[in-house]
């Protein structure tokens, strides 16, 4: 290679990399960063560590002090299946899933009841993994849009559900109607490895959603 | 071709990580944990910080102490979401990038939001968040850039209005506090 031709491909790499240096710091300013969320955001700001300190840091305040019967949501054993076991359930029902956070965190859109074995699907399955030993550690739904009574039917099937593999639910708010605006139905059950949430409200002129929420309490 | 550029590519790559890794995003929201103590709560409620039998939403939400229960309840309950923890990712770091509030800061700012909503005498914004000075922003200027969608924000809110009525707030307050926090939607949808 001769000495010029050297030259100019360390003066290229130089100012792409210059280019690229200045690009991604703008994006980075006030005024880049609308930018940056528009293509994506940045890979970077997702670390698993800190969202499995945020987990943790949560469930050592809110868990109780029974160890929970069952630890299945919906389905998916927590602490028990790990990333792999979700994978094939996604390819076994034909879900569509997004992996974020170096695969810890899955986000699958549009799941079918037959895949949640519910009556009803969801528009949005969340599964999170300890970046450790790659265990599943939490599971959530989320159904929006819906009407008063679709979300009354939902907010009750899980209700029985829960009763069933949980028993009664640690705190049982209900409320007579969803019709109203934010009116709000919630279920909680806190042990100590298990944090559930059953929450159905009101969201003015966008119906209701109905969230579900499964977290291990497990450090 | 490809050959002569593997190398700026790889480079630049790896460059595009590690300023990532170096720079804030900015702000609000974050993480934590705390207990969920009791907000009280009966009766009805109206519009912000109404009154209803002599009492206000303030007081029925306990006054300054019982809105920071909320407030830590509510935020436990968010970070337990994985979409709404990413957006506290800076926040819970020690010491979080400069110029992005700590959690404890963001409580602080959610504290004096609220209570001022609710008729009290807490300043938002603007208001110092703690002895270090850290001054609580407006919702539009604690949210630019954060790229947080319709469907996130109803997350938040759904999520929100679960804890408080776990903790016992009645449904016309659970209305009110979410009609304050639906005005601020513009503000904080991208």
């Amino acid at each position: 290679m001769t000495k010029p031709r050297i030259t100019r491909i360390v003066a290229a790499t130089a100012a792409t990399l210059a280019l690229l240096v200045g690009a991604i710091g703008l994006l980075h300013t006030p005024l880049g960063k609308p930018w940056l969320m528009k293509i994506g955001g940045c890979p970077i700001d997702e670390s698993p560590a800190s969202a499995e300190k945020s987990r943790v840091k949560t469930v050592r305040v809110e868990r109780g002090t029974e160890v929970a019967p069952a630890h299945a949501a919906l389905g998916f054993q927590l602490e028990t299946l790990d990333r792999e076991g979700v994978r094939a359930w996604a390819s076994d029902n034909s879900v569509q899933c997004t992996e974020k956070r170096e695969a810890t965190f899955f986000a699958c859109k549009h799941v079918s009841a037959a895949a949640l074995h519910r009556s009803t699907g969801a528009d949005e399955v969340d599964f999170t993994f300890r970046p450790g030993d790659r265990k599943l550690v939490s599971v959530t739904t989320y159904r929006f849009g819906l009407s008063v009574a679709e979300a009354r039917s939902g907010f009750d099937t899980a209700t029985v559900s829960l009763a069933r593999d949980l028993g009664e639910a640690h705190t049982r708010r209900d409320t007579e109607s969803l019709a109203a605006p934010y009116a709000t139905a919630s279920l909680a059950y806190r042990y100590r490895d298990l944090l559930v949430d059953v929450t159905a409200t009101n969201l003015p002129g966008k119906g209701v959603g109905l969230m579900e929420s499964y977290v291990s309490a497990v450090d | 071709m490809l050959r002569r550029f593997g190398a700026p590519v790889a480079l630049a790559g790896i460059l595009v990580l590690a300023a990532c890794s170096s720079t804030s995003s900015g702000t609000t929201s974050s993480s934590g944990g705390s207990s969920s103590s009791s907000s009280g709560g009966s009766s009805s409620g109206g519009t912000d910080g109404g009154s209803d039998g002599g009492t206000t939403l303030y007081t029925r939400l306990g006054g300054n102490t019982g809105i920071k229960g909320a407030v830590d309840a509510i935020v436990a309950d968010e970070v337990k979401d994985p979409t709404i923890a990413a957006f506290f990712g800076d926040n819970v770091k020690s010491p979080p990038p400069a110029g992005t509030p700590t959690v404890d800061q963001i409580k602080a700012c959610l504290v004096n939001q609220l209570g001022n909503a609710a008729g009290g005498p807490e300043k938002y914004p603007g208001t110092p968040a703690d002895s270090a000075g850290f001054q609580c922003r407006d919702m539009k200027t604690a949210h630019t850039g954060l790229g947080i969608s319709s469907d996130i924000f109803d997350k938040f809110v759904t999520i929100a209005a679960g804890t408080l009525k776990r903790l016992g707030v009645a449904d016309a307050d659970i209305a009110t506090i979410g009609g304050v926090l639906n005005g601020t939607k513009t503000s904080i949808v991208e």
